[in-house]
């Protein structure tokens, strides 16, 4: 469903954090997050307490991302509205633009610092190697992931 | 946001990528606010869209106000243009930040910011034309040169998830208050 939710607005916000998404997949709007916290698990032992709760802590810093960016999802699409009709009505006024604008503006850089945030904990609590093969370049992944 | 949004973007979007519309620098200019300066791959703009000049010939009977209204629309483009192409190369580099293990915080707040400052000033350059044009128009002539994409909107409106009663009502106190007049267009039922 979050998917669904989230496609246009948020890809912005998280596609560059989000693994494996390709240009063609922007643009189908494809931002995975059970992929990305299936890839997490999968590199990240599990088979010792401390590795369970590494994982799980990483995890929760991803959901922390998503909820940010749902949070952010949420004063956008309340906005839009008003932007839609601001656009289709000939009397509207610049200043209602930049009303609508500064709350989207906000709610991006609440959004932004939380993605940044979090982005930088998960990098505390994995590997180089792990970070790598989850959030390495396409190819870098790939090749990774194969070995 | 259920898909109201979504649909709307893609609507414009399929519009722009089969020319449909003739104002499609207006709708272009519409979805770079839904998007919220985002940067996903979006198709490009073309300079200028088929029909688009008859049509504001056709609609705007004095030849001077609508050369400038071409221009004015021509400009739209060009900012839609810029902001998309910023975007993506903002967009690119945080890809790469976010690979690099030791990428720092500051590297990602700096793109950040140049990208909140980039979407702020074509922003204000694209709602700079916009208003030209629009001071520069009737409101019949407007509702002429702005029917296409009003008709791509009624299209995804209709197509909605959105329920009706959650479309027409007002916001509730807490939530982040649209601009005045926002939700009227939804009360009156299709003037979109």
């Amino acid at each position: 469903m979050i998917i669904g939710n989230l496609l246009i607005i948020t890809s912005i916000l998280l596609g560059p954090f989000i693994p494996d998404v390709t240009m063609d997949q922007y643009e189908k709007m494809a931002l995975d997050f059970d992929k990305t916290r299936i890839a997490i698990r999968a590199v990240m032992p599990q088979n010792t307490i401390e590795g369970t709760a590494r994982c799980k802590k990483v995890l929760a810093q991803m959901d922390r991302v998503i909820k940010a960016v749902e949070d952010y999802d949420a004063v956008v699409s309340l906005q839009a509205r008003g932007i839609i009709h601001l656009y289709l009505t000939h009397g509207s006024k610049p200043e209602d633009f930049q009303r609508t604008f500064a709350v989207m503006d906000e709610a991006r850089e609440e959004a932004q610092n939380v993605i940044t945030d979090s982005r930088f904990k998960m990098k505390e609590l994995m590997t180089p190697g792990e970070w790598k093969a989850v959030f390495g370049l396409q190819g870098e992944t790939d090749a990774q992931r194969s070995n | 946001m259920n898909k109201y949004l979504q649909r709307a973007a893609w609507s414009v979007s399929r519009r722009w990528r089969t020319g449909a519309g003739a104002s499609r620098g207006l709708s272009a200019f519409l979805l770079v606010l839904l998007m919220a300066g985002c940067a996903h791959n979006q198709p490009a703009p073309a300079p200028e869209p088929p029909g688009l000049k008859a049509l504001v010939y056709k609609e705007i009977a004095d030849p001077v106000r609508a050369e400038k209204v071409l221009v004015l629309m021509r400009q739209t483009t060009a900012g839609i243009n810029a902001l998309k192409e910023t975007n993506q190369r903002v967009q690119q580099e945080i890809v790469k930040l976010n690979a690099d293990y030791n990428a720092m915080p500051e590297q990602f707040r700096k793109q950040q910011a140049y990208a909140g400052e980039a979407r702020r000033r074509l922003r204000q350059e694209i709602l700079d034309a916009y208003f030209q044009i629009k001071a520069l128009t009737t409101p019949q002539e407007w509702e002429a040169l702005s029917r296409s994409d009003r008709e791509s909107l009624k299209e995804f409106i209709k197509k909605t998830e959105v329920p009706e009663e959650e479309l027409n009502a007002p916001p509730s106190p807490g939530s982040q208050t649209p601009p005045q007049g926002s939700t009227g267009v939804v009360r009156e039922g299709g003037m979109i």
